[in-house]
C-alpha cells in the first residue's frame, strides 16, 4: 500500500510537473490565447469601459436625470423577472412532459419546444402583434365572438402592454430552459422517482424532494442564462412598446444610438446597471453551483412508463399550437395579403410579398445574403477558436488553472453584457481609427464571433468532457505530437458534436437582432434588422414573407443539427 | 498510470509552427472580411418617363466627364426615385444610378463616416436632411448647372449654392373610410370624442416631426395636444407605420402621416383617404445635393442638375402624392391649405423642444 501510494504520488507529481512545465507564461499557446481574447473581447469591452471611466462620474450623475429612466428601470426588472418565471416554469413542465413521452411520434413531440428557435425573434414578436393587436388582432377578433367578450369593442388582450411584452419574451425563452432541463432530466432517469414512490412519496413530494434538487444545476444555469437574456431584451419592447411609450433600459440605449452624434457617455452610464446586475448574477451562479459533485447521478437508460404519456403529449401539442403554430399562421395570413387587414383569409390573396422578398426588393435579398454569409463565416471562425479555448479549460489537455480562469471569465463577460451594450462596444472600438469598419461586412463578422464565443467554448467544453482522457494519453504515449494526436485521434471522435455546434451557432446568428441593429448600415442589413425596419415602416406583408422565408432557412439548419447531433457529443451534451 | 514520455524538440517546433500558422490564418480571414462590403441597390427597370418635359443642356465637359465615370451612387430616403428618375437619367446619358435607400437616421452617420474616413460612397444625396446639408456644405459641390439655375429663378429661396428642395411631401391626416363616417377636414375634426383610443400620431423623435408638432400648436391652438391627449392617442415609429395602421383598421384616424407613406397602401386598395388639414399644411422637402470629393463627382453633379429639370420634376410628381420643387406642379391640390415648406431655420430647437415636451406630457407619452 505504501509502495503503491508512493509510486502513485511520484507519478502524479511527475505528470503535474510535466504538464505545468508546458504552460509557462512564455508558451506560445498562452500568448496566442491572450492575443485572441484581447482582440476579440478586450477591444470592444475594454475600450468601452475605458471611455466610460475617462468620462468621469458626470454621465452617471446625469443618469438619474434622464427622462423616463426610473420607469424604464422598473419595466426592465418587471420584464426580466416575469419572463424568467414564465420561461423556467414552462421549460420545466415541457421537459418533464418530453421525458415521459415514449412510443410513436415521441421524437417529433420532443422537438416541438425547440421549434421556436427556428423562428427569428423579431418575426415571432411580429406574429404575436398580428394575433393580439387590440383592434384587429386575429385572436382578439375570435375572442370577441365568444359570449364572454362579445360586448367588447377592442381587446380583450392588448399586446402593446408591459404584461404581454413580458409574456411574449417569456415564451421566447422557454426553449432555452427546455434544452437545459430536458438534457438533465433524461440523464437522471426515473429510478430515483420510482424509488421515492415505492417509499410512499406522492407526486408533489417526489418532484420537490427528488427531481428538483437533482435538477438544480440545470435550473440554475438556465435561469441565469434566461435572466441575462431578459435583462438585455430589446426586441419585444422595441416592436411592441413604442405605441404606448413603454421603454426598458435596452430601448433607451437603442434610442441613444439613433441620435447623431452618438452620446457614448450617456450610453455607457446606462451600462452601469447592466454590468452590476450581470456581475451579481455571475457570482450568484458560481456560488449556487459550487459543489457539482452533489448532483452526479448514474446515467439512466430506463424509459418512463408509457401509461403517463397521454397528458405529456397533450402538453407538448398545446405548447406547439400556442407558441409555434399560431404566430406562424398569423404571419402566413398577412404574407398573402396586399396589406394587413385583420382578415384571417385575405379576400385577394397574393404571392406578391414573396416575390418582393425573393426577387424585386434588393434590400431584402441583400439582407438574406448578408445573414447567411456573416453567420457562416462567423461560425467558421468561432467554432475552431472556441475549440482551442475549450482545450484550455479541459483538464485533459491543460493543467494551467490561471489560463482556464482567464478563458472562462473573459468569455463570460460577453455573456453577461446585454447585446445592445456589446453593440456600443463594437461601434466604439471598430468604427474609428485604425479599423474604420463602419458599414463594412467585417464589422458584423467580428461582432458575431465575439457574441458566439462563449457558446462555442461552452458547447465544445461539453463535447470534450465526453471524451475519455485515455485516448489522448494513449496517442501521446505512442509518440504523437499534440497536433497529430488532436487531429487524427480526437477530432474524428468529436466532429459530430462540433458540427452540431457549428450549425447551432449559425442558426442563432442568422436570427441575431440586438447587436445587428446597433451595427446596421444600408450595406450591412441582416434579416432581423430588415424585418424591424419594414415593421417600423408598416410594410407588414413583406415583413411576414421575410419572416417565413428566414424561418425555413433556419429550420433547415436545425434539422441538419439534429441529424448530426444524434451521436456522441450531440445536442444532449452541447449545453445549449 | 501511463508512462509520461519526454516531449521531443521536433514536436515542440512543430506545435509552435502550427500555432503561428493558425494565428496567421485567423488574421487573414478577419482582414479579408473587413475589406468586404456589400453594394447598394440598382435602378429598376426603365419605365415610361413623363412626356414633354425638357432638360436644359449641361456643359459638355461635365457630361463627358460624367459619362466616363459610367455610374453613380445616390443615397436617399425617398421611395420610388429608382423607378422614376433613375431610368430617365440612364436613358438620357447612359449612366447607371445605384440607389441606396434607407432612413435619414441611417444615412447621416454613414455619410459622416465616409467623409471622415475618405472612403467612397455617395456621389449625390436626396434626403430630408436640410440641417445635415447646412452643417456639411463644405463637402458639397456647388450647383450651378442650367437646370438648377432655371429652377432658382422660379422658386427663389428653396435653392442654395449647393442644394435645392427637390420634392416635398405634405404631412396629412389619414382616415379609414370604413370606420370613419363623419366628415374630416382638419385637426379640429380629429378631436371628436368617438375617436377615443382610435387615433394615431407620429412619434416625435426626429427634428422634422418635432417641427410638425410645433406647427400644429401654432395653427390648431396651443392647447390642441391637451385636447388630443383626452383621446388617448397611440404613437407610431414612422409615417408609413401610421398609414399601415389606418389601412388595417388598427386605428381609425392618424395625424402626422404623409402622402408618400399612404401612396402604397392606397394603391393596394386599402380604405384610406388623405385629408390635407384646412388649418395649414406643412410640406417636408427632400433636399438634393452632390458630394464634392466622391469617386463619381461629375456624375453626381450631373444627376443633381438633372433632378431639377422639367422632365425629372414631372416624373416625380406624376403619381399625385408629391409636390415638386416648383410650387403648383403636380396633381396634388394644395389650394386653400396655406401650405408651407418646412425649413430648419423656422423651427429652432429652443422653440420646438418645450412644445414637444409639453405635447408628449399632455398625451401621456
Amino acid at each position: 500500500m505504501a509502495t503503491d501510494s508512493a509510486s502513485l504520488s511520484r507519478a502524479g507529481a511527475g505528470r503535474a510537473a510535466m504538464l505545468a512545465g508546458r504552460f509557462r507564461l512564455g508558451s506560445a499557446r498562452a500568448w496566442l490565447t491572450i492575443v485572441v481574447l484581447g482582440f476579440i473581447i478586450g477591444m470592444p469591452v475594454g475600450r468601452m469601459l475605458w471611455q466610460s471611466l475617462s468620462a468621469g462620474a458626470h454621465p452617471y450623475q446625469e443618469l438619474f436625470d434622464l427622462p423616463g429612466f426610473g420607469r424604464a428601470l422598473w419595466n426592465t426588472l418587471y420584464l426580466a423577472v416575469g419572463s424568467v418565471v414564465i420561461a423556467v416554469v414552462g421549460g420545466l413542465i415541457l421537459a418533464r412532459a418530453a421525458v415521459r413521452c415514449n412510443g410513436r411520434f415521441a421524437g417529433v413531440l420532443r422537438i416541438i419546444p425547440m421549434v421556436p428557435l427556428a423562428l427569428p425573434t423579431v418575426a415571432n414578436v411580429v406574429g404575436w402583434s398580428f394575433l393580439l393587436s387590440p383592434e384587429v388582432g386575429y385572436l382578439n377578433q375570435l375572442l370577441r365572438k365568444t359570449p364572454l367578450f362579445h360586448h367588447e369593442v377592442i381587446g380583450p388582450i392588448n399586446v402593446y402592454s408591459v404584461t404581454w411584452i413580458t409574456i411574449i419574451t417569456g415564451l421566447s425563452l422557454v426553449s432555452f430552459v427546455y434544452l437545459f432541463v430536458y438534457t438533465a432530466l433524461s440523464k437522471i432517469g426515473p429510478e430515483y422517482a420510482e424509488a421515492a414512490r415505492a417509499c410512499g412519496a406522492g407526486p408533489l413530494r417526489r418532484f420537490l424532494r427528488v427531481e428538483l434538487p437533482l435538477l438544480r444545476p440545470a435550473l440554475v444555469y438556465s435561469t441565469i442564462t434566461s435572466l441575462l437574456l431578459a435583462i438585455g431584451q430589446v426586441t419585444a419592447p422595441l416592436l411592441l412598446g413604442t405605441r404606448d411609450g413603454i421603454n426598458v433600459l435596452g430601448t433607451m440605449l437603442y434610442h441613444i444610438s439613433d441620435t447623431v452624434p452618438i452620446n457614448y457617455g450617456e450610453a455607457l452610464a446606462l451600462s452601469g446597471p447592466f454590468l452590476a446586475l450581470g456581475l451579481f448574477i455571475l457570482f450568484a451562479q458560481r456560488y449556487l453551483l459550487r459543489d457539482q459533485a452533489r448532483y452526479l447521478t448514474a446515467h439512466s437508460v430506463t424509459a418512463y412508463a408509457e401509461g403517463r404519456a397521454i397528458g405529456s403529449r397533450l402538453i407538448l401539442l398545446v405548447y406547439g399550437i400556442v407558441a409555434v403554430a399560431l404566430p406562424v399562421l398569423a404571419l402566413l395570413s398577412v404574407s398573402l395579403s396586399r396589406f394587413w387587414t385583420g382578415e384571417v383569409l385575405p379576400r385577394h390573396a397574393t404571392l406578391q410579398s414573396f416575390r418582393t422578398v425573393l426577387s424585386t426588393d434588393p434590400v431584402a435579398g441583400q439582407a438574406i445574403r448578408n445573414s447567411l454569409e456573416s453567420s457562416l463565416l462567423a461560425a467558421a471562425i468561432a467554432i475552431p477558436v472556441g475549440l482551442f479555448l475549450a482545450t484550455l479549460i479541459s483538464t485533459t489537455f491543460s493543467s494551467s488553472r490561471w489560463l482556464a480562469a482567464v478563458v472562462e471569465y473573459s468569455t463570460a463577460l460577453t455573456l453577461i453584457l446585454p447585446g445592445i451594450l456589446l453593440g456600443y462596444g463594437f461601434l466604439y472600438a471598430y468604427t474609428g481609427s485604425p479599423f474604420n469598419l463602419y458599414g463594412k461586412f467585417g464589422l458584423l463578422v467580428v461582432a458575431y464571433v465575439t457574441l458566439m464565443l462563449p457558446h462555442s467554448v461552452r458547447s465544445q467544453s461539453a463535447v470534450l468532457a465526453t471524451l475519455k482522457p485515455e485516448y489522448w494519453h494513449a496517442a501521446r504515449g505512442c509518440g504523437a505530437g499534440r497536433v497529430r494526436a488532436f487531429g487524427q485521434i480526437l477530432l474524428p471522435l468529436i466532429r459530430g458534436g462540433t458540427a452540431s455546434g457549428f450549425i447551432l451557432v449559425f442558426v442563432l446568428l442568422s436570427h441575431e437582432f440586438t447587436v445587428s441593429i446597433m451595427l446596421q448600415s444600408p450595406n450591412t442589413q441582416v434579416i432581423g434588422t430588415v424585418i424591424f425596419d419594414y415593421f417600423s415602416r408598416g410594410l407588414y406583408p413583406t415583413v411576414a414573407a421575410l419572416a417565413l422565408i428566414s424561418a425555413l432557412i433556419t429550420s433547415f439548419g436545425m434539422g441538419i443539427a439534429l441529424v448530426l447531433g444524434r451521436g456522441r457529443g450531440g445536442l444532449s451534451t452541447m449545453g445549449f | 498510470m501511463l508512462p509520461i514520455l519526454a516531449r521531443s524538440r521536433r514536436t515542440t517546433r512543430h506545435s509552435r509552427l502550427v500555432t503561428v500558422a493558425g494565428a496567421a490564418v485567423l488574421a487573414s480571414v478577419l482582414l479579408a472580411a473587413c475589406g468586404t462590403s456589400s453594394g447598394g441597390s440598382t435602378g429598376g427597370a426603365p419605365t415610361a418617363g413623363a412626356q414633354g418635359g425638357s432638360v436644359l443642356a449641361e456643359p459638355a465637359a461635365l457630361v463627358a466627364q460624367a459619362k466616363a465615370e459610367k455610374s453613380l451612387t445616390v443615397y436617399t430616403n425617398v421611395v420610388g426615385l429608382d423607378q422614376t428618375v433613375g431610368p430617365l437619367f440612364k436613358n438620357k446619358y447612359g449612366i447607371s444610378v445605384n440607389f441606396v435607400r434607407a432612413s435619414v437616421g441611417e444615412l447621416e452617420p454613414k455619410l459622416d463616416q465616409e467623409i471622415k474616413s475618405g472612403t467612397s460612397g455617395a456621389d449625390a444625396i436626396v434626403l430630408a436632411a436640410e440641417d445635415w446639408i447646412k452643417a456639411n456644405s463644405q463637402y458639397l459641390a456647388p450647383l450651378d448647372g442650367p437646370n438648377v439655375t432655371a429652377l432658382k429663378a422660379k422658386t427663389g429661396a428653396l435653392v442654395t449654392s449647393d442644394s435645392f428642395a427637390d420634392q416635398s411631401y405634405p404631412f396629412c391626416i389619414l382616415v379609414n373610410t370604413n370606420l370613419v363616417k363623419t366628415d374630416v377636414k382638419g385637426y379640429a375634426n380629429v378631436l371628436n370624442p368617438s375617436f377615443r383610443g382610435r387615433v394615431g400620431i407620429d412619434d416625435p423623435t426626429s427634428p422634422i416631426v418635432k417641427a410638425y408638432f410645433t406647427q400644429i400648436a401654432k395653427v390648431a391652438g396651443s392647447d390642441y395636444f391637451t385636447k388630443l391627449g383626452a383621446l388617448k392617442p397611440s404613437f407610431y415609429e414612422s409615417t408609413a407605420a401610421l398609414a399601415a395602421a389606418v389601412g388595417s383598421g388598427e386605428i381609425s384616424i392618424a395625424i402626422g402621416s404623409s402622402t408618400a407613406s399612404a401612396e402604397d397602401i392606397i394603391k393596394q386598395g386599402a380604405p384610406v383617404k388623405v385629408v390635407l388639414p384646412s388649418e395649414g399644411v406643412m410640406l417636408a422637402p427632400n433636399w438634393a445635393a452632390a458630394l464634392k470629393k466622391s469617386s463619381h463627382s461629375a456624375a453626381g453633379q450631373l444627376f443633381t442638375d438633372f433632378l431639377a429639370s422639367d422632365e425629372a420634376q414631372q416624373a416625380q410628381v406624376a403619381d399625385g402624392f408629391t409636390v415638386g420643387a416648383v410650387p403648383g406642379t403636380g396633381k396634388l391640390d394644395l389650394r386653400g391649405t396655406q401650405a408651407k415648406v418646412y425649413r430648419v431655420v423656422d423651427y429652432p430647437a429652443a422653440e420646438t423642444t418645450p412644445i414637444v415636451a409639453a405635447a408628449e406630457k399632455a398625451m401621456g407619452h
